[in-house]
């Protein structure tokens, strides 16, 4: 391979993406060492923009066959494109969710930067085809998420959720990588195309180091999964972590783990997956009970959207585990199927946690109780979020209901019917839990509207005091205007953030009434090569 | 104008989204009026495309666009007209538009007016697309659709912990059916490879359903016997019934095109509409027939001794779905169906009138009304042409659906059901006539609340009145008067040469019952005694004596009925009766209820336990994460044996 | 498999991952303070580096990849306890502990 080679491979075509965010990334960050003064919230939002540049570039890629690059390490193919279209969009509602942290409440503008530096390390997981890749990109969002948690270093809350957090992903970080190690050991190489000609040999050769392997790098996984019983951090982390950074961690990082398990496992052991992919159903089957479960008599709704990640991830991996089986030809069906309900979750997932922002910055609650009256305050807000957590649960005509439904086929079709019913069992019984938010919304508020109203003066109050604040803006208006309605006052809710509820409301009735948007395309896509 | 049915289910959407967008401080009148008016053109279109179905037999219209593939398999959404259909269509939105109106004057100054009107339409729409329904996939949202209206309207008075507590057991109760109709449908999306009806009915029929091996028979069986639990479910039949009772916590309106016209009978509208399937599945129909005479006969036990004037017509719901179950099982398709009809309207009918009682009373209770006849006579006749067609009085609408279920019961061998049915009869007779005496005649039990008495206003008249005509003549589209005019409008959806079923079906559905005078006049008889028995007791009570004695002119005559009736009486229901009643209700309400509250309380000690040991300590959390990877390795080693292989 | 001349046998060099490992883990669970914990972790780590580099010369098909991907897991594992001690200091500065129990704010 000669030098002069490497200047000329297709870098733009292949992780244009990738190369535009961690430009975007570098900018920001140098732009927030200048600018040191002031609201700085338009550093996300320029951050915005350089995921949606970005995400136009991976649309551009979309489909185009397949190429490598780097001696194979990074693969532009269907599988990254989806996945890469999938962690910008998600990115890029996080990042219009963080904009509506303002006045008292704003996050340190460092956030910005970490979390375009997060994003490169999921489209790295998402496209790189080799072990050593695949782990500096899953560390480099780690490493971002754990101090994007703690982002709050003043908040003891934030701190130990993050401290929390790093404890146990850098325990999972070992287990992938000792499981790693053994793979790389059997076959001499780390890169994923060359060890998928020889997932059979090892099996055959190793079989109980094979074995052990495959569940280091499932259990490690697993940890940032959040997959029972590796998942008693999520609750705690999501809890102590401002709500956009746990809409970040529930969705990004999960779709971007996601791609990187079927990455590792199935294009690794692609021959072998009978005897393997066994397990993924155990913990599948455990991971639907515990996380619905436990989130019965949860009463905080950011650690039960904790438990609800739980559970989807639930949900995700039973297609994951019948890889195992499934005849190869029935194989794209199941990436469609999970490339779907990631789709629906990221939607839903980010539009719940859009709304508890709202209500906890109004309320400076996150107990259940904190929705009573929402409907009186906002019909447009409760109904969002009904469509949100009935999603969530499973109703018709929503997206989550499709992308259960096709899991579910998929259960039926590949002989797994008992993960199909534990899948069907457990979302009933998330049915309870959701249908109880629900109650609340449309309850009205049993003193009278003026604790709402208070709550915004409060908000408000406490903007032109806060250090370092520049003049008073728009939030003294909105709190007065609030004030002014009396009775009715309503929540203070910015463009920016109907936008992006109508984004995420929009997405999950479209993927629920018209599914064939976005199967279509996948339905076109070559998964294998 | 089949082609144009869509517009049907989508005029109450618009009144629906039209609503949302007046928001929540819209006024009463153009709120009720856009409803009102919008559903009563869904009513003049559907009873065009009764007409226009009517007119060509062989017009099972089907209308489908392709919506999604999943694997090689596509799915359609879009409607069908089957006789059947169309029938529905035209007494749900009859029904709905003359609810929509009697709201006005019930709902009337309630806070969240124009929110209770938001569900309703949108309930409407959704029972509407359900009746038009192509295949079970769509079928299955739109029942889904219809529970969670159903949820939204039990619970609309949310303040009161009953309603919100009833509104969940709804809910949850008619779920348990839904799972098992659920598996039921991706059961025959298996064997027969699609959702449609009519290739799912042509498969059961040819006997090429096929899955894993299992007979076609046995598939029809356990598919059709797993869809009826659904419909067990939300027609409130044995052992789910629970529910509906407590439904009762929602708004009368409510109840009346809920509860009792339109989605508790979507439960016979299904087993109606897979009827080819349960027929090509003996087993199944029996189960249906003897869930259903079963059900008929113990909530009519129930109703005999309710104080409260809803809960005792709720119970005759379910008996009266009971009786409709019981006829589609022993294969009298078109009397259940027709039973379904008249039902729909003597029974919204009674709900509407108790409607209007409970507005002028502000109460439920029977021991607090008494000789609202003098108050209210228009309630009160009205009431009256509903009780006289429930307990099956010639010439009133129930008489003619009832008897025919009776008469086929019998006529297809079912002796047993039989008297099951004629036992419910008489009970029926005398629980609707212990209301009406109750509520209306007599002195007044409650002085403050008599005074206050009044009749809601027109808008609550209108409906009464024009429920009662129907109650009174709706009979008369399926009597020999007019050669069974309905029966043969309803098999004519087998009869077309094509039709999907097999023969064997076409004649099990197609065989009609002659008239048996006889039968008829022994109904007549026990209903009439059920009245007479009522009236005994609880018309000007103290005095039932006399008027038993003024009746049949001999003295002796008067002190023996006296007697004999009185004796019968207090044996019979006030000990054996009431017992047997306190006996179901004891079931209800320790072992059924017990049952989901079982289930309940599980499913949250099991989260409890698991909440505990969230302890956040990082530690505890890392460790339990370590057994778990211990015990999936010490596994895997195990099952592989010996670590370098 | 081991190169004839090599005095050390493939097994023993696995078992010492195997037992850093286990260290590690232990480490990490039972000691209370925070930077023992993290020092565990980093054992942990250190087990599998033992693995690719036993491999990379001893493995079934050795290879210079594993070592490659060992120096990767060294500085990644550097940015990872940087990150952690940073977290411990605002811990500390905020609770005036370093102990693991007393991180006991989310729970149930």
């Amino acid at each position: 391979m000669a030098n002069l080679d490497m200047l000329h491979q297709p870098y733009w075509s292949t992780m244009g993406p990738m190369i535009v965010v961690a430009v975007a990334g570098f900018v920001v960050m140098i732009l927030e060492f200048v600018f040191r003064r002031g609201d700085r919230r338009w550093l996300a939002a320029l951050s915005a923009l350089g995921v949606l540049v970005a995400l136009v570039v991976a649309f551009a890629n979309w489909g185009t066959g397949h190429q490598g690059l780097l001696q194979n390490t990074v693969m532009l193919d269907s599988f990254s494109s989806v996945f890469s279209v999938l962690i910008l969009i998600s990115a890029f509602l996080v990042l219009l969710l963080t904009l509506d942290y303002r006045g008292r409440e704003r996050l340190p503008a460092e956030h910005t930067y970490l979390i375009l530096f997060g994003v490169v390390g999921a489209l790295a997981m998402a496209t790189a085809t080799d072990l050593v890749t695949l782990y500096v990109g899953l560390e480099l969002l780690s490493v971002a998420s754990y101090v994007l948690v703690a982002v709050r270093k003043r908040s003891i809350r934030s701190v130990e959720g993050g401290i929390k957090y790093l404890l146990m992903g850098a325990i999972g970080s070992a287990v992938l990588l000792y499981g790693m190690s053994f793979i790389y050991g059997l076959a001499g190489t780390t890169n994923v195309l060359q060890l998928s000609t020889q997932g059979a040999v090892m099996l055959s050769g190793y079989p109980a180091i094979t074995v052990i392997g495959f569940l280091f790098m499932l259990i490690g996984m697993g940890f940032k999964l959040s997959l029972v019983p590796f998942h008693m951090w999520t609750p705690d982390v999501y809890d102590g972590a401002p709500t956009a950074i746990s809409s970040f961690l529930a969705t990004l990082s999960k779709v971007a783990a996601f791609g990187m398990l079927l990455r590792l496992l199935v294009f690794i052991f692609n021959q072998s997956t009978g005897p393997l992919f066994y397990w993924a159903g155990i913990i599948a089957a455990i991971t639907m009970i515990v996380g619905n479960f436990a989130a019965l008599p949860q009463r905080n709704m950011k650690r039960l959207l904790g438990f609800s990640s739980v559970a989807q991830a639930g949900y995700t991996l039973v297609p994951f585990a019948l890889f195992g089986s499934s005849q190869m030809n029935q194989w794209p069906g199941l990436f469609d199927s999970i490339s779907f309900y990631l789709f629906a979750y990221t939607f839903m997932t980010i539009g719940a946690f859009a709304i508890l922002h709202i209500v906890e910055r109004a309320k400076q609650s996150v107990e259940s109780d904190a929705l009573v009256g929402l409907y009186r305050q906002s019909p447009w807000l409760a109904v969002a979020l009904s469509v949100f957590v009935l999603s969530l649960a499973g109703m018709p005509l929503t997206a989550g209901f499709l992308g259960k439904f096709y899991i579910f086929a998929d259960t039926v079709h590949m002989h797994a019917l008992w993960l199909g019913i534990v899948l069907f069992a457990t979302s009933v019984v998330s049915f309870y839990y959701y249908i109880g938010w629900l109650r609340k919304v449309f309850q009205p508020l049993p003193t009278g509207a003026a604790e709402w109203a208070v709550a915004e003066v409060a908000a408000a109050a406490g903007a032109p005091v806060g250090p370092g604040q520049g003049p008073a803006r728009s939030e003294a208006g909105v709190a007065g205007s609030a004030a002014d309605g009396g009775s009715g006052g309503s929540l203070a809710v910015s463009p920016v953030m109907h936008v992006l509820i109508a984004l995420c409301v929009i997405g999950t009735l479209a993927l629920g009434i018209v599914p064939a948007i976005l199967l279509h395309p996948l339905g076109t896509l070559q998964w294998f090569y | 104008m089949v082609q144009y049915a869509w517009l049907v289910p989508l005029l109450p959407l618009v009144a629906y989204v039209f609503l949302l967008f007046l928001g929540r401080k819209a006024p009463e009148g153009i709120v009720a009026g856009v409803s009102v008016v919008l559903t009563a053109i869904s009513f003049v279109i559907s009873l065009f495309v009764f007409q226009a179905v009517g007119s060509h037999p062989n017009g099972n219209d089907t209308y489908v666009f392709h919506w999604l593939t999943v694997g090689s398999r596509n799915f359609d959404v879009g409607f069908q007209v089957t006789h059947l259909n169309a029938l529905m269509l035209v007494i749900v939105t009859l029904v709905s538009a003359l609810v929509l109106l009697f709201s006005k004057g019930y709902m009337h100054r309630d806070e969240r007016f124009p929110v209770f009107y938001q569900y309703l339409n949108l309930f409407v729409f959704s029972m509407l697309a359900l009746v038009l329904s192509p295949n079970l996939l769509q079928l299955y949202i739109f029942w889904e659709m219809v529970g969670l209206c159903s949820y939204l309207l039990v619970g609309f008075w949310y303040f009161k912990p009953e309603a919100a507590l009833a509104a969940k057991k709804s809910f949850i109760v008619t779920r348990i059916g839904d799972t098992g109709m659920f598996a039921g449908i991706i059961l025959l999306f298996l064997a027969s490879g699609s959702f449609d009806y009519s290739t799912i009915f042509s498969a059961a029929t040819a006997g090429t359903l096929s899955f894993h091996g299992m007979s076609s028979g046995t598939v029809a069986t356990v598919a059709a016997l797993l869809i009826f639990m659904g419909a067990v479910g939300k027609s409130a039949q044995f052992p789910l019934h629970i529910w509906l009772p407590d439904a009762m916590e929602g708004p009368t309106p409510v109840s009346a095109l809920i509860h009792a016209a339109t989605m508790v009978a979507a439960g016979v509208y299904l087993v109606a509409r897979a009827y080819p399937l349960f027929v090509s599945a003996p087993a199944a129909l029996h189960t249906v027939a003897w869930i259903g005479g079963i059900t008929a006969l113990l909530a009519s036990l129930i109703a005999l001794t309710q104080r409260d004037i809803k809960r005792v017509i709720a119970y005759s719901t379910v008996s009266q779905l009971g009786y409709m179950m019981m006829a589609l099982g022993v294969g009298a398709y078109a009397y259940g169906v027709f039973h379904l009809m008249t039902h729909a309207f003597f029974k919204a009918l009674l709900f509407l009138a108790a409607g209007s009682v409970i507005h002028a009373l502000d109460t439920q209770d029977l021991f607090e009304m008494g000789g609202l006849r003098r108050k209210m006579p228009l309630t009160t006749y009205t009431f009256l042409a509903g009780a006289l067609a429930l307990a099956g009085i010639v010439p009133f609408a129930g008489f003619w659906s009832k008897d025919d279920i009776l008469g086929a019961t019998l006529a297809s061998g079912h002796p047993v059901l039989y008297a099951f049915g004629l036992l419910a009869a008489f009970c029926t007779a005398f629980y609707i006539f212990r209301v009406f005496f109750l509520a209306f005649t007599g002195q007044p039990r409650d002085e403050a609340k008599y005074e206050h008495a009044h009749e809601g206003g027109w808008v609550m008249a209108v409906p009464l009145v024009i429920l009662a005509a129907f109650a009174t003549l709706a009979g008369f589209f399926n009597t020999p008067l007019n050669h069974h005019g309905l029966e043969r409008y309803l098999f004519a959806d087998y009869a077309a040469p094509h039709s999907a079923a097999g023969t064997d079906v076409v004649a099990t559905i197609g065989q009609t019952y002659p008239e048996n005078i006889g039968l008829m006049a022994v109904s007549v008889a026990v209903g009439l005694f059920g009245i007479l028995v009522a009236a005994l007791f609880y018309w000007r009570p103290g005095k039932g004596a006399e008027r038993a004695a003024r009746m049949f002119s001999l003295p002796y005559q008067v002190s023996f009925h006296k007697f004999f009736v009185d004796e019968a009486y207090e044996w019979f229901f006030v000990g054996g009766g009431k017992r047997l009643a306190a006996l179901v209700r004891w079931f209800d309400v320790y072992v059924l209820d017990g049952l989901v509250q079982l289930l309940g309380r599980l499913g949250s000690v099991g989260g409890r336990l698991l909440r505990f040991s969230q302890t956040g300590q990082i530690q505890t959390y890392s460790a339990w994460a370590t057994v778990g990877l211990l015990v999936f390795v010490a596994i895997a080693v195990f099952r592989i044996g010996g670590v370098f292989g | 498999m081991a190169p004839a001349n090599f005095p050390i046998p493939t097994g023993s060099l696995l078992a010492l991952g195997v037992l850093l490992f286990c260290i590690g883990l232990y480490g990490a669970l039972t000691k209370r303070n925070l930077i023992i914990v993290l020092v565990s972790i980093e054992l942990m780590l250190n087990a599998a580096n033992i693995n690719l580099v036993t491999f990379s010369r001893l493995g079934v098909a050795p290879s210079l990849s594993g070592q490659v991907f060992s120096l990767f897991t060294i500085t990644v594992a550097a940015a990872e306890i940087a990150v952690g001690l940073a977290l411990l200091i605002a811990v500390f500065r905020l609770r005036r502990t370093s102990e693991v129990q007393d991180l006991n704010v989310h729970k149930w």
